[in-house]
């Protein structure tokens, strides 16, 4: 919450098997301690997360060099989420996108308002500001070669009262690649209003999709397809 | 092979023993539960009793009972039985890391339709896996006690924490029989010392324990009781499984229990292929005698396999990556002796003796006589005649 104290919830692989079994269009796993405990993302467990997921996923956590990229993906990783790195080396995304294609390349920004009630890009799991402005942030990683930007709020974060809408707003606005809002989805009506007012191209949820009811039970859930379609009137 | 001429009972059954008539020992303890605990007026009227002693507990309180829940089909039925008897249920799940998407699914479905609030207790994963890793290296037949054990403490820590004094629980032993120990005994201190004794060190911090003198002081200082309200209504599993699916879109699993990956592991493959155990036996059995089946149905069903061999074998090899046992770790415990539960040190005699010295004190504990004691009683004195 916040990306503060966080709460176990169970067991990933099997949250993994069950969201693969409800049909969830894809998974986004970030270890989210790997960049602070200077490490990376674990490969085993990237393989037993592909062993169980037959839809794409992606995955981030401490990666630095194209041949981790490389090891993940061998492990079964459709995508990457670059993010600490990205900030010291903006370089790094160029030669992965370079490299892997930028289909492969999703650049996550953390965005926290400072004192000031500033908007500003954070690292290392919301610890550390950089200064940077979240919008020509956005625009710098789309001239790199990202192919992808998951923003997340971390204001909003695990509070289930919606996403930041200005801020998908203004990015999606910035920039022309796919803008993923994430952080703060409480209820299906939340991704009506990311996808057709803040025009991002997708939405991502955490807390939404793993509790359930007034007393946060953990039960891993996910909307019906008819329900998606109805909600996008798809139909 | 020496069958039970009124069950499916029969000589792989330790502590069996056969009457002039060819009738187990372990049929006549069915029929004394079943005389105990009449279904019908008599049983409806006890279950009113406790409806309105459950409904005066919680008199002012948000929940007056705590329901475990499990996706299957029994603990489903009885959230709607208590809400349908005016009660206002906590429904409790426990996650280890093993529920299977429908019965996840399952939860979800029916405690949203009636309106319950549900609490998950979470087990971290890595305590889950030493315990179950520590339970298949000690060789024991039943190796899903640590979840049957942290279920029922769950129940007993939400039920305490949240002051409520009832806790419903949907067991029938009309549908399930009674498992003679050897095949299921498992208590805390059991499990402590295999933990200690295959585990890998990791410490339980999150696993819930009810030590004896716990559930001595949940029971007698805070008057919780545990209930099982199918040993007095008119419970069909069958009936109850269609009306789920009308009401609710709930789902079948196939196979009792078969709701946790896990669990039906143990069930439908170690305990019949290292064991030679076959726990249906004792399930068709108590089907058998309630008439919700005949003896030749429950014979044929026996000789059919648990699931399809692949199935097996997919489930398998899942147990040992989620266990994270390399298939050479496997063989070893797969090829270890096959030990007795009473080979490892238990309370198990400790609680037959205070039990029936205690009489008194097992009713506040219970609302009715465990069928450990009940057992106990039967199987022990038949075995002296």
């Amino acid at each position: 919450m916040k990306f503060r104290d966080y709460t176990y919830v169970g067991d990933p692989i099997n949250a993994v098997k069950i969201f693969n079994d409800l049909r969830a269009d894809e998974l986004v796993l970030v270890d989210i301690l790997a960049t602070k405990e200077n490490r990376v993302i674990d490969l085993d467990f990237v393989r037993q997360v592909g062993d169980e997921a037959n839809m794409p996923f992606a995955v981030g956590g401490g990666i630095q060099t194209i041949q981790q990229i490389k090891e993940l993906i061998n492990a079964g990783a459709e995508k990457v989420v670059l993010n600490t790195y990205a900030l010291q080396n903006p370089a790094f995304v160029k030669a992965a996108a370079d490299e892997f294609g930028s289909s492969t390349i999703v650049v996550a920004i953390d965005v926290k308002k400072n004192f000031w009630r500033k908007a500003q890009v954070y690292t290392a799991g919301g610890s550390r500001a950089t200064g940077h402005d979240p919008v020509a942030w956005a625009q710098q990683m789309e001239a790199n070669g990202a192919g992808e930007l998951l923003v997340t709020s971390i204001e909003h974060d695990g509070m289930m009262q919606g996403y930041d809408l200005t801020l998908t707003r203004t990015i999606a606005a910035a920039v022309s690649i796919p803008v993923v809002a994430a952080g703060g989805a409480g209820q299906l009506a939340d991704f009506k209003l990311a996808v057709e007012e803040a025009h991002a191209s997708a939405v991502a949820a955490g807390s939404l999709f793993v509790y359930h009811g007034p007393r946060k039970a953990v039960l891993v859930n996910y909307p019906k397809n008819d329900e998606l379609v109805n909600l996008f009137n798809l139909a | 092979m020496k069958i039970c001429t009124k069950g499916v009972w029969d000589e792989t059954i330790p502590g069996i023993t056969f009457d002039e008539n060819g009738v187990s020992n372990f049929c006549k303890l069915q029929e004394t539960m079943m005389d105990t605990y009449p279904r019908g007026e008599k049983g409806l009227a006890t279950w009113n009793a406790f409806v309105t002693a459950i409904k005066k507990a919680g008199h002012n309180q948000r929940y007056n009972c705590v329901v475990g829940v499990s996706g299957g089909v029994d603990s489903s039925y009885l959230l709607h039985t208590a809400i349908q008897y005016g009660l206002r249920p906590l429904a409790v799940n426990l996650d280890n890391g093993f529920s299977s998407e429908i019965a996840v699914q399952n939860i979800y479905k029916v405690t949203s339709a009636l309106g319950i609030d549900l609490e998950t207790y979470v087990i971290d994963y890595a305590e889950i896996q030493d315990l179950l890793r520590s339970y298949m290296k000690a060789g024991i037949p039943w190796i899903d006690a640590p979840t049957d054990l942290a279920i029922k403490a769950c129940m007993y820590k939400v039920a305490q924490a949240e002051g409520i004094q009832y806790i419903l629980r949907g067991n029938d032993f009309r549908s399930e029989g009674k498992q003679p120990k050897e095949w299921t005994y498992a208590d805390d201190r059991q499990l402590r010392y295999i933990h200690k004794r295959y585990g890998s060190g990791v410490p339980l911090k999150t696993y819930p324990m009810l030590t004896l003198p716990r559930m001595a002081y949940s029971g007698l200082i805070k008057g919780v009781k545990d209930v099982r309200p199918y040993y007095y209504l008119d419970y069909k599993k069958q009936d109850a499984r269609q009306l789920m699916m009308e009401l609710y879109d709930w789902k079948d699993y196939g196979g009792h229990h078969h709701e946790n990956l896990f669990t039906k592991f143990a069930m439908a493959y170690w305990l019949p292929r290292k064991f030679g155990i076959d726990k249906r036996k004792i399930n068709l059995s108590a089907q058998v005698l309630s008439n919700a089946i005949t003896r030749d149905e429950a014979l044929a069903q026996l000789n059919k396999p648990f699931a399809p061999d692949h199935e097996l074998e997919a489930t398998r090899a899942y147990v040992q990556k989620k266990l994270s046992l390399t298939d050479d770790a496997f063989g070893k415990i797969w090829s270890a002796v096959a030990r007795n539960t009473f080979d490892y040190p238990s309370n198990y005699s400790l609680i037959v003796k205070l039990a029936s010295g205690l009489r008194p004190l097992v009713r506040r504990l219970y609302a009715f006589t465990p069928m450990t004691v009940m057992a106990n009683e039967a199987l022990g004195s038949s075995r002296q005649s």
